[in-house]
């Protein structure tokens, strides 16, 4: 058995008010294996957005460690967080902040908002399998919702992370093109044996794209359950017609509720 | 349009009339408040009491002077104190302290340190406007977005890079906020120093050369002129502000 790629250990985080104390996670213990997909779902304040921050040592447990393997170190991590609204630097234009992540600005500048050759035929290769334009002179605020988030989609991929965590990563994107959007990151997750860490309130897509779902508890904090996907990879259309979607599907909306 | 140029008119004329209503009615006495017609003749005098502009340059000069002075130093002792590890608590505090002494309180001992002079004035003004704007980079770099923090950590943004693209855009907003107060607060100062400390030049000897002599039409004139600086100062930085930060409101 190889060493896992992040060892989670007992991590409980509160967060305090004057009214009251709230377990965000309580005693959260998880192994999370190079290459796996797992998607946590959970009602709003279940602790899925604080466990992702935590993992990604942005937010700290009051209790409990987080351990990532050597290997990862070495790796960029690409990480969209739920906040898509301030998740960009508004006062930079969108080739700024698209040369902010590893690999896709020009090197050897410590301010510079060219993106490399390799960079810019990434990029447009993005928006061309995603069908979307973006002008790179624009700033974040112009953009609508939907923009940003892919935007910061085509940022954090366009870094071939080897660990990619998406918080409600298309909570903002209209309908059809998030179902087109899915199906592509179920292909790009499997073709890139990319370990993928995603967080959503759209429990098909949680089956989908994900070997496990674990379904966080409200009120107590814990992990109430943990639902294996028996789908095959890669996944395609066709997927969801597959009975064993549907009762994924079904298993994770009676446990939630 | 044309109904606001016509509300502009009736409210200057409406406050004219109350003006010289108060006068007229001997409500109050025109050694406390001249005819606005006065003023308006006077205003020329102000600037030629020196031959010159010389009395409203040495005013705009020396405030510019300490803004100009107080705005890297208070940055600098602002992003110094939030980055400073353990100091941050106890220099916040003593930052507190400083800013709650009256400036003028202090005159005394600047004029021990720096002697009369110009020095004295625009140290005093620098002083005062650099700890507002230092407050000003703290409040703003305390109020940085926790999502982009994180985005930025998960970048690998780190050191100086972090400054300048994410740090000081973030405190941007607050500190033009502080920079408008600091500006006031150098010219509230330079004028009262001019008054209180021997010069020769400046709109605050001016005004007190004015009382002595009781020329109130003159001295109405000084303050109006006075005022019209520190207007014209915030007019400036306020147009700045909306070109340099351009997302403010807009996120």
């Amino acid at each position: 058995m190889p060493e896992p790629l992040i060892t989670i250990k007992d991590v409980s985080k509160v967060y305090r008010n004057q009214r009251e104390d709230r377990n965000v996670l309580a005693g959260v213990s998880l192994e999370i294996n190079a290459g796996e997909r797992i998607a946590f779902v959970g009602p709003n304040g279940s602790g899925k957005t604080t466990l992702l921050r935590i993992l990604l040592g942005i937010d700290t447990a009051d209790r409990g460690t987080v351990s990532l393997s050597a290997a990862l170190k070495e790796h960029t991590i690409g990480y969209v967080p739920q906040d898509y609204r301030n998740a960009l630097f508004p006062w930079l234009r969108l080739r700024a902040n698209l040369s902010l992540a590893h690999g896709v600005g020009k090197q050897g500048y410590l301010f510079c908002d060219e993106l490399s050759q390799q960079g810019m035929e990434s990029f447009r290769r993005f928006c061309e399998v995603f069908r979307i334009s973006l002008d790179l002179e624009k700033y974040p605020y112009q953009l609508s919702g939907g923009e940003q988030q892919m935007l910061l989609l085509i940022r954090a991929l366009i870094q071939q992370p080897k660990l990619l965590v998406l918080d409600e990563p298309l909570s903002a994107v209209d309908f059809a093109r998030r179902r087109y959007i899915q199906r592509l990151l179920a292909d790009l997750v499997y073709s890139t044996h990319c370990t993928l860490l995603f967080a959503s309130h759209d429990f098909e897509e949680a089956v989908m794209l994900s070997d496990r779902v674990i379904v966080l508890c409200n009120d107590s904090g814990a992990i109430k359950r943990t639902i294996e996907v028996k789908l095959d990879w890669p996944r395609t259309a066709e997927v969801k017609d597959d009975p064993r979607f549907g009762a994924a599907v079904d298993e994770i909306i009676s446990t939630v509720l | 349009m044309k109904r606001s140029i016509s509300t502009w008119i009736l409210f200057f004329f409406l406050t004219m009339m109350v003006w010289e209503g108060a006068l007229a009615l001997k409500i109050v006495s025109p050694a406390a408040l001249a005819h606005p017609g006065e003023v308006v003749r006077a205003l020329p005098k102000v600037f030629s009491v020196a031959g010159n502009l010389a009395d409203v340059w040495s005013t705009i000069s020396r405030s510019i002077c300490a803004f100009v002075i107080s705005v890297p130093f208070g940055m600098g002792a602002g992003f110094m104190i939030f980055f400073g590890g353990g100091v941050r608590r106890p220099a916040e505090f003593l930052l507190d302290f400083l800013r709650s002494i009256p400036a003028t309180a202090l005159v005394p001992l600047f004029l021990i340190i720096f002697g009369i002079g110009d020095t004295t004035k625009i140290a005093l003004a620098a002083f005062s406007s650099s700890l507002v704007i230092c407050l000003s980079v703290l409040t703003g770099l305390h109020g940085r977005s926790a999502t982009r923090l994180g985005v930025a950590r998960t970048l690998g943004l780190t050191g100086l890079k972090r400054i300048v693209l994410l740090d000081l855009p973030e405190a941007a907003p607050h500190l033009f906020l502080g920079m408008r107060t600091g500006i006031s607060l150098s010219l509230i100062l330079v004028v009262v120093s001019e008054m209180l400390i021997g010069s020769n030049r400046g709109l605050g000897k001016v005004i007190a050369d004015m009382r002595y002599t009781d020329d109130t039409p003159r001295l109405y004139a000084a303050i109006v002129v006075a005022g019209t600086i520190g207007f014209l100062f915030n007019i400036i930085l306020a147009l700045s502000e909306k070109t340099l930060i351009h997302w403010r409101g807009r996120q």
